[in-house]
């Protein structure tokens, strides 16, 4: 173990250029020991910052405070003008796991075989709640670094699927081992109202009358056991593996993670649970608000969802300068555009901006009701995520609590805030180092540290240099290009187009065979001199692969490879076939 | 099933605490009113005093509890609220089609709050619908009755406290096109849906009789193991005991003399057939079984088993001595069925008070409920629909609709917009076409207008 | 046993027997009677000249020849008294498929949508079935005549007026037809259309092009069929609608969305045409726009859903009033096959919630006749029109009331249709459960 412990030493990871992603390589390990100096400290959510340093040694926190002797194998990071607060840990999350179905899709109306009563497998059904997460888990699964490039040390994982995916882990968000990765396994029952496809329990009605079924015949089972393990002349209890999954849940020594997004899912999650009795925390959640008082009488915990809604009527806003707008769907703007239709459209947009500060306003407006409540970031874009959490910060919601709501709420949560959550000597060393006070709007992590691994981020350069920066490289890739990838078994041809998105070089690649499930995007784009390099993952028949692309342009033609995995490495030619004045 | 009952103890007692969230009822005095109380004839000029939800006093010139709310219907009618017996609004989930035997699910448990389906039907005087499930499935699922206290955020508020429990049948062509054709597994026929159907009577008594010898067993031996729990047969054992009204959609006049038939060999007697358009060619073997009917005013050729019907089905049931009710099975037509109930003075000959017992009484009758709404009369629920012009009348208008003596429809506080939840993506209000899938066979992906 | 008795029980018997003869004769098939025909004793809603009490209507070969207080009755005409009863005008049904469709989910039995996005040479008359079940059915509610129109595409052919009476089409033929084009729409088809705005918007502006093609193309075809004084190459599609083109044939154009009704407005002004816009849920939003347009509108059914969510409940039916108020000729239609016979409960519906009595009447009479541009022919009880009339007992518009007489083309039409033949049939069913069960029998 200890050598294990060791062994986590130090790697680095350097973003390269201002609109890419951190690529991590392994450097060699220097020490097990980091000294973060002289940073400014926030140890706990609510407690003042103060200025010290922390010491980590093989994984934990070996001491804190302003007056620390820094051990001489320390490597030593100057942190004076640094932030320090504990790491994330995400409640609710399919961080490092793959979907199953996203590789192996039914293949449109095949039909689900099922047995003389009309019921599929278990697997067909959705019901597999003794699948676990290391079945899925990826140690190199990319979520792991990318939730870990937003704060996150700590994730609880649940396996993908429909009703009654499986259980859940606590995952270590560092590491290359599945082993080390997955600290506690199968302490949570996942479960959503997901019907099974083309099989029963397909409707919402299936799955609860299907819940009420299990739930029953696991705990005749519990009965059942404890009766043959302590009784003779009691006949050998049939064996069914979902029932028998599912026993913990009835002894109440494991909770159900109910995922229930919108209002009506939460009352229906919240009935399931009186009518059965089980331990229940309510997940992603979105709309709680509509059933605060519920939530608050029966003290079902909380993982609120950070997403939130899109709103279209802004963005609109920002479209119409660039392009006239469209005629609106109630009237267009003719000669008639009377009275009665403005005030109804007045009245409609009242309605849908109340609608959208409630949502804004849930985070706050459930801790003034007295609610704790965990994060979640099941099915939200890392780019959404520190912006969602200032957006409800400004809605009412205190840093106190948000930064709570993303370490001890959680740890708590989870049964791990004896280990982690906060920052003091003897807790693991989860930590994240900002360049301003977190929830800063300029504020960005530069370090994070995992189990005493360190990572470090480029920091962005302010936002004006970056727009001169990007002009000039900007100019270099911006407009259409027709490329051609000269494959061993087929010459591959499409496009890629770059433009100027936000102040960042974006980038979309088309082909006559790409099937990229919908994401076209380019991504970690990444412009010196002359060269660009980006990446692109591609679906080949299931497997995702990353195609890895360094091109040379000269003025209006592109030359250069495409890096495809162990495939190896294809000769790109192309030209620019349309660029903007 | 008594070690089940025991197990189950528990879990009801929390069911219950969760069914009887408190529901708000009101007090209200109407007054001078024509009141049409359907089991006690017309009293012109009268007053309803409603105290706690409850009708509290009928009579003329009543006294006013101090600060209670009043409501003038001189010259309106004032009627009992209208019960929709077959209806699949304020439900998410319609039709389990996975599996031609679902007795199990029940669409209790979606109800959805949010429909303004909800608000559109109390418009028009309804306070009380049977949402069903689908009839996609021989036998289908539990169905619910549900008060429509529109505005409550609680799906179990909705629920209609010491209703029957019911359950749906279908017979016919929606099981056969489901299954049979969609499928490919029985019944494609109507002798393969009477197959499916005795099959699963007779797995409930089966599964009751498995349930009975370990009761046997247990009581020399407490160690004894229960049989595995299936909730499919356990409820078609509860329909075998007499606990569950079957809601059978039907058509053909011999796919119903087919239930009754299979229902008396398991000692079943409680049924309401369902549109049974051919009912009136049956009218005499339904009064002999005891089956009620709940039909439609007048739809007819939608498809080729209710081809040979006839608009006068209500008055011809009615007149051979069955229950009858008129239902719309359309959160459409739910909105007039006091319109619906007055198409049978076009087709028959019915009176005011036997057209009306068809939207009030009787499917009252048909879903355990009489004994609380129905007719006006004092102890019952307050649940009252309010007209201007006699309800029967084309020019009817209805004006106000209370539920427990609290208003949950009123035409002169009637904002357009009555959404409970918004979609706040939403960024113009949806048009919607005239034509859409409505009844019966929402979830099974089968798109046909009009499949009722 | 008594005399008195004895002349009881005989009485009974004859009643008995008079009443199973009656039965047996309703189940045979009663045939219309052609003649002259006097109703004698009525009150007569003429529609167009008011209200006349205790008059007499003659009716001959098919048209009426005399309406009033001060008539003198042919010796040769069969006289019905209408003591207590009232006389209308036969009820126009301004959009159905009476006729066309026979059995909702059976598609053979279905002929209004043929295959292909334009075909307006298609001829909604070709296929009416005059054998229908439905059309016994409809008529008994004093609904006499129907557009009945095909469906589908952006062209899908050509209505025709029947009326609910005859033997071929010919005999039904009602004398109008009109071109019908569904006229792209930005609205979701129902709540089951999955499809995004988006995706919507793209569909609709690339049927908007696909009209706009057409058009040119009739043009340049009618252009040439001009000049080349009909020597034109052959295309059956696009010589269908030269008629349209030239405002020689009405256009019933389909828009129900408001900003579709705008743009189907505006694509008719802009074309020159001759239209009725149909549908138009969403008219009462934009009904001055309508109404400055001169367009009239046939709408319905009355008895639907609101359109949006945001909606009053009760907004469709407060649609054809809204319209009508606001200066725009409507008529009513159902939009139905088996259940157009509630056309009397839609005029209703539309009566009440704001178009008052008069002008719902109106909607289903004479206004129809003058958009089809025949209301000198039918659409009210005047001397000279085509006798279209049903007597009843009252508001037809009332379910209590009932129709006793019908008179289509000028024929004498039983009350009788299959459902009214199975109510004889089985209303006292015989044998009933057991014959002990039959009462009157031992």
């Amino acid at each position: 173990m200890r050598k294990l412990l060791l062994i986590a030493g130090i790697v680095l990871s350097i973003a390269i250029g201002v609109f890419g992603q951190p690529i991590e390589e392994n450097m060699p390990q220097i020490t097990g020991c980091i000294a973060l100096q002289n940073a400014t400290i926030v140890s706990a959510p609510g407690k003042a910052p103060i200025k010290g340093t922390v010491i980590m040694r093989d994984g934990l926190i070996s001491s804190m405070g302003p007056n620390v002797t820094i051990p001489v194998d320390a490597y030593r990071i100057a942190a004076d003008s640094l932030f320090v607060y504990p790491a994330f840990i995400d409640a609710f999350s399919y961080t490092g796991v793959k979907n199953p179905e996203a590789d192996n899709n039914r293949q449109g109306n095949s039909k689900v075989p099922f047995d003389e009563e009309g019921n599929p497998s278990l697997e067909d059904a959705g019901i597999t709640p003794f699948t676990t997460v290391r079945e899925s888990f990826d140690p190199k699964e990319k979520s792991i670094a990318e939730w870990r490039e937003q704060g996150f040390a700590i994730a609880h994982t649940v396996p993908y699927g429909r009703m009654l995916p499986g259980m859940g882990a606590i995952v270590i968000l560092s590491g290359s081992e599945t082993d080390r990765m997955l600290w506690k396994e199968n302490i949570s029952m996942y479960s959503q109202f997901v019907g099974a496809r083309g099989a029963y329990p397909q409707t919402l009605i299936g799955v609860i009358a299907k819940w009420r079924e299990l739930y029953q015949n696991s705990t005749q089972l519990v009965a059942h056991q404890t009766s043959y393990a302590s009784e003779s002349f009691v006949s050998r209890p049939d064996y069914n593996r979902a029932h028998e999954a599912l026993m913990p849940v009835v002894k109440k020594e494991m909770s159900v993670y109910f995922r229930a997004t919108d209002a009506k899912s939460i009352s229906r999650a919240i009935t399931l649970q009186e009518d059965l009795g089980m331990n229940m925390v309510i997940a992603d959640v979105e709309e709680a608000w509509y059933y605060k008082d519920k939530i608050k009488v029966n003290q079902l915990p909380l993982v609120l969802s950070l997403k939130l809604p899109e709103d279209k009527e802004e963005k609109t806003k920002e479209d119409q300068d660039k392009k006239s707008a469209e005629p609106d769907s109630m009237a267009t703007a003719d000669t008639s555009k009377s009275m009665d239709v403005d005030l109804e459209k007045e009245a409609f947009e009242k309605r849908r901006a109340t609608s959208l500060a409630e949502h804004r306003q849930q985070a706050g407006v459930l801790t003034k009701a007295g609610i704790n409540f965990s994060f979640s970031t099941m099915n939200l874009k890392k780019g959404e995520f520190m912006k969602n959490i200032r957006v409800m910060i400004e809605n009412g919601l205190d840093t106190t609590a948000a930064l709570a709501s993303l370490t001890t709420h959680p740890a708590k949560l989870l049964g791990i805030e004896k280990y982690c959550g906060t920052i003091e000597a003897g807790k693991m060393a989860n930590l994240m180092i900002t360049t301003k006070p977190l929830f800063d709007s300029e504020s960005t992590i530069q370090y994070m540290i995992v189990e005493g691994s360190l990572y470090k981020y480029e920091v962005k350069e302010k936002k004006k240099t970056n727009a001169k920066e990007n002009l000039t490289s900007l100019s270099l890739v911006e407009g259409t290009w027709a490329y051609t990838i000269e494959a061993p078994d087929q010459t591959r041809q499409g496009t890629f187009i770059f433009k100027e998105s936000n102040g960042a070089v974006e980038g979309t690649i088309t082909g006559n065979d790409m099937t990229s499930s919908g994401n076209n995007e380019l991504e970690s784009i990444v412009i010196e001199g002359k060269n660009v390099s980006f990446t692109f993952d591609i679906d080949m028949g299931g497997q995702m692969m990353t195609l890895e692309f360094t091109l040379e342009i000269d003025g209006e033609s592109l030359d250069g490879s495409v890096a495809v995995g162990e495939f190896g490495s294809f000769k790109v030619t192309g030209q620019r076939t349309d660029k903007p004045e | 099933m008594y070690t089940m009952n025991k197990l189950f103890l528990l879990t009801f007692l929390f069911l219950s605490v969760g069914i009887h969230a408190q529901v708000p009822t009101g007090d209200l005095l109407i007054r001078n009113g024509t009141v049409l109380t359907i089991t006690n004839g017309v009293l012109e000029e009268t007053d309803i005093l409603v105290e706690n939800g409850k009708i509290k006093r009928i009579g003329k010139n009543l006294k006013a509890p101090s600060g209670i709310k009043e409501f003038d219907a001189t010259g309106q009618y004032v009627m009992p609220g209208i019960v929709d017996a077959h209806s699949h609004i304020a439900i998410d989930a319609v039709n389990e089609a996975t599996n031609p035997i679902t007795p199990e699910v029940k669409v209790g448990d979606s109800v959805d709050p949010f429909d303004l389906s909800i608000y559109r039907a109390l418009a028009g005087g309804v306070t009380t619908i049977h949402a069903m499930h689908g009839s996609a499935n021989a036998i289908g699922g539990q169905c619910q009755t549900l008060k429509l206290r529109y505005g409550l955020m609680d799906p179990s508020s909705f629920i209609f406290e010491g209703a029957s429990r019911t359950i749906k049948f279908a017979l016919g062509e929606n099981p056969m096109r489901v299954h049979g054709e969609g499928r490919g597994v029985q019944p494609s026929t109507r002798m393969g849906v009477e197959r499916v159907i005795r099959n699963a009577f007779q797995k409930g008594k089966n599964y009751k009789a498995k349930w009975a010898t370990y009761e046997e067993k247990k009581k020399k031996n407490p160690n004894a193991t229960p049989p595995l729990y299936n909730e499919r047969y356990q409820t078609m054992a509860d329909i075998i005991d007499g606990k569950i009204i079957i809601q059978c959609h039907s058509y053909r006049a011999d796919e119903i003399l087919m239930l009754m038939r299979v229902l008396s060999d398991f000692g079943v007697h409680r049924i309401t057939f369902q549109h049974v358009n051919e009912g009136f060619k049956v009218a005499p073997e339904l009064a002999e079984f005891g089956a009620m009917a709940s039909v439609f005013a007048d739809w007819w050729a939608y498809k080729f088993e209710v081809y040979y019907s006839t608009a006068y089905n209500a008055t011809i049931l009615t007149r051979n001595g069955v229950v009858t009710s008129i239902n719309s099975d359309s959160g459409e037509l739910m909105r007039h069925l006091f319109h619906e109930a007055a198409k049978t003075q076009r087709y028959g000959d019915l009176s005011d008070d036997e057209a009306l017992s068809l939207i009030t009484i009787n499917p009252a009758r048909q879903l355990g409920i009489d004994h609380k709404v129905g007719s006006i009369e004092v102890g019952k629920d307050a649940d009252l629909a309010i007209f201007k012009n006699h309800p029967l009348s084309i020019y009817a208008i209805p004006q106000l609709t209370v539920i427990d003596g609290i208003i949950r429809f009123d035409l002169a506080n009637d904002p357009a917009d009555m959404r409970i939840y918004i979609d706040a993506e939403e960024s113009t209000p949806s048009f919607y076409g005239q034509e859409s899938v409505e009844g019966c066979l929402i979830d099974t992906d089968l798109m046909f207008s009009h499949q009722h | 046993m008594t005399t008195a008795m004895k002349k009881y029980i005989l009485l009974l018997l004859c009643i008995y027997s008079f009443t199973a003869m009656s039965v047996i004769r309703a189940q045979q098939v009663e045939k219309s009677t052609y003649g002259t025909f006097a109703l004698t004793n009525a009150t007569v809603e003429t529609v167009t000249k008011g209200t006349l009490k205790n008059a007499t209507v003659i009716i001959r070969d098919g048209y009426i020849q005399e309406v009033g207080t001060d008539v003198v009755i042919p010796k040769e005409a069969q006289v019905i008294d209408c003591k207590n009863l009232t006389i209308y005008p036969g009820m126009v049904d301004s959009g159905t498929k009476v006729g066309l469709q026979e059995i909702g989910s059976m598609s053979l039995t279905q002929d209004y949508n043929e295959i292909g996005d334009i075909t307006p040479d298609m001829d909604a008359l070709t296929a009416v079935n005059p054998n229908s079940v439905i059309i016994p059915v409809t008529r008994v509610s004093g609904v006499t005549s129907v557009i009945t129109y095909p469906s589908g595409g952006l062209f899908p052919g050509q209505a025709a007026l029947i009326n609910l009476q005859g033997y071929t089409p010919e005999q039904m033929y009602g004398g109008f037809k009109a071109m019908i084009i569904n006229f792209p729409s930005s609205g979701k088809r129902g709540r089951w259309d999955r499809r995004s705005d988006e995706e919507i918007k793209k569909d609709g502006d690339k049927a908007i092009k696909k009209l706009n093609d057409v058009w040119e193309r009739v043009s340049t075809y009618a252009a040439i069929d001009s000049a080349a004084e009909g020597h034109v190459d052959y295309n059956p599609e696009l010589a269908a609608l030269v008629p349209v083109y030239r405002g020689e044939m009405t256009a019933l154009v389909e828009a129900n969305k408001t900003s579709d009704i705008l743009a189907a407005i505006k694509w008719i002004k802009d074309n020159n045409i001759k239209a009725v816009l149909t549908g138009v849920s969403e008219g009462w939003r934009v009904a001055d726009s309508i109404a400055l347009a001169g367009i009239p509108v046939i709408t319905g059914p009355v008895l639907g859903m609101p359109s949006r969510d945001t909606d009053p409940y009760d907004q469709a039916y407060k649609n054809a009033g809204l319209m009508q108020k606001a200066g725009v000729k409507v008529a009513l239609r159902t939009d139905d096959s088996e259940n157009s016979r509630n056309l009397p409960f839609n005029a209703g519906f539309a009566a009440t919630y704001g178009m008052g009595k008069e002008e719902a009447l109106k909607a289903v009479t004479i206004v129809p006749a003058e958009i089809f541009g025949i209301e000198d022919e039918v659409g009210s009880i005047e001397a000279g029109k085509k006798a279209n009339l049903f007597v009843s007992t009252g508001d037809p518009f009332e379910p209590s009331t009932a129709i006793k007489h019908l008179f289509i083309n000028g024929w004498n039409v039983p009350i009788e249709s299959r459902q009214t033949l199975l109510y004889d049939e089985f209303l006292n069913r015989d044998p009933g459960v057991t014959p002990k069960a039959v009462p009157g029998k031992s």
